[in-house]
């Protein structure tokens, strides 16, 4: 997201949706200051008024009747009605709405409703193959490639776990950390122990699996 | 229907354990029994300190079975010679999980039979049970790629393609962690020999080697033979030497494979 901003020179306002985001924290509010009342812009409004993009990380941990707020943004309308004020804000040209969420992690409860998704062209984002994650490991952690890609590998060793003792295999951000910690100078082994094995695990015998891994990767 | 007796001997700290008489499958002992048969003296030749550790857990067995704690008794000696005193916690409460599970009979067995019995040898065998690391190992080749293999024991070390079956022990090697990895070896070459197509062959896919083949040795594709792979191994003047050969390259691919997949071991 940071990057696309930066390519396309706008300004970025990152909301992190939560169970208790209301739709007053996405709009604005009033706020009592001494002995006045003045209306606070939030995001959401700050964005369609200033032509920024507005994204709304992990939409689905926010509640239902809170992401409706932005449907009348996301169609045609591209329109803010901003209830407390009696007010309508029309989007500026260069405004852009975008929602993220991992499939993974979703359950009935937490899904996106068919009408906010359909409001959106959608990417899927998996894991990068070998190389590619290799090459982003090595460059945002600063260890060689040849490291980097035995922290992939091993990465992926990992992830061919799910639901199979472990909820989730190792993140290119576990990888990327994993590197960072290689290049403090600790022990790749020790850093692979502490930053994927008791990370992805408390169970023995799947650290003891994990750690025959790391034997034979490193 | 029973009757205790009291024990005239109060200094043993051995018959201090048991009532009396000890009732075992076969005999009832009384005091002078255990006296004259030497069972006192059955621990006189350890250290106090070994001493007091068997009796801690000839105590537990007698509070649940005192036949169990009698034929430990008689059997320490040969046991401690094949287990340190430390392992005798896990040793009692393997007898005692027999005991629980399946009765008194087999639990006697157990520790009648102690190195002969296949429990002991998972526990405390010469070199390492499949059952003692079967979920790292699976683990491990899940890792590697394959969620449909199964990993199964056999006599032989071989794979139908949706199980590999391995031996129910590894002792080849004199360290407990070489056998570990040899195990893991194995696995990792049936696995290897399965991604990187070992078994698969399409004749259809080499009809100019076979036709030279035929061409050179005058023998023909006979097509009863199954797999693929032995059909093509008839083709040669000897089969089996031309399976030996196949295998003998395999080998070396597949451990080329492995050493660049999984370089840790190489490193080892």
């Amino acid at each position: 997201m940071e990057y696309m901003a930066w390519r396309l020179k706008r300004p970025l306002i990152t909301v992190a949706c939560h169970d208790d985001l209301t739709s007053g924290d996405l709009v604005g509010r009033y706020l009592i200051r001494g002995s006045d009342t003045i209306w606070m812009d939030g995001p959401l409004a700050s964005a369609v008024k200033s032509g920024a993009f507005c994204y709304l990380d992990e939409i689905v941990e926010a509640r239902k009747d809170t992401t409706v707020v932005i449907h009348p943004l996301a169609d045609n309308r591209r329109i803010l009605p901003v209830e407390k004020k009696g007010e309508v804000l029309t989007a500026a040209s260069e405004f852009m709405l975008i929602l993220s969420f991992n499939p993974g992690y979703q359950s009935i409860m937490k899904d996106l409703k068919p009408s906010t998704r359909q409001r959106f062209v959608s990417l899927e984002f998996d894991y990068p193959d070998e190389e590619p994650e290799s090459a982003i490991v090595s460059q945002e952690s600063g260890v060689d490639y040849e490291s980097a890609r035995l922290l992939v590998r091993l990465g992926r060793m990992t992830r061919n776990l799910k639901d199979k003792g472990l909820d989730e295999g190792a993140s290119t951000r576990l990888l990327i950390n994993a590197g960072k910690l290689i290049i403090s100078g600790i022990d790749p082994k020790t850093v692979c122990t502490v930053a994927i094995t008791h990370t992805l695990s408390d169970e023995p015998e799947m650290q003891r699996s994990m750690e025959e891994m790391i034997g034979a990767v490193l | 229907m029973g009757f205790l007796t009291e024990i005239k001997n109060t200094d043993s700290d051995i018959l201090s354990i048991f009532e009396l008489p000890v009732e075992t499958g076969s005999h009832v002992y009384y005091e002078e029994d255990l006296e004259e048969s030497g069972f006192l003296e059955l621990l006189d030749d350890f250290s106090n300190e070994v001493r007091k550790t068997i009796l801690g857990h000839v105590a537990t067995l007698a509070g649940i079975k005192p036949e169990l704690a009698f034929h430990f008794l008689h059997k320490s000696r040969e046991l401690l010679s094949v287990i340190p005193p430390e392992e005798l916690e896990k040793w009692t409460a393997v007898v005692l999980d027999i005991f629980d599970s399946k009765g008194l009979i087999p639990a006697r067995e157990f520790i009648l039979n102690q190195q002969a019995d296949p429990l002991f040898l998972r526990h405390w065998g010469k070199g390492i049970s499949f059952h003692d690391i079967q979920g790292i190992v699976s683990n491990f080749l899940h890792a590697l790629g394959r969620e449909e293999l199964h990993l199964e024991t056999a006599v032989e070390h071989y794979t139908d393609t949706q199980i590999i079956y391995v031996p129910e022990r590894i002792s080849m090697l004199s360290r407990k962690e070489d056998n570990f990895l040899l195990y893991k070896v194995m696995v990792t070459h049936k696995f290897a020999q399965m991604i990187q197509g070992t078994y698969r062959l399409d004749l259809g896919d080499i009809v100019l080697v076979t036709e030279d083949l035929i061409f050179r040795y005058g023998r023909v594709l006979d097509q009863e033979v199954i797999p693929e792979l032995s059909r093509f191994f008839q083709l040669f003047p000897d089969p089996l030497l031309a399976e030996d050969i196949f295998n003998f390259l395999e080998t070396v691919r597949i451990e080329r494979w492995m050493a660049k997949t999984l370089p840790g071991w190489t490193a080892k």
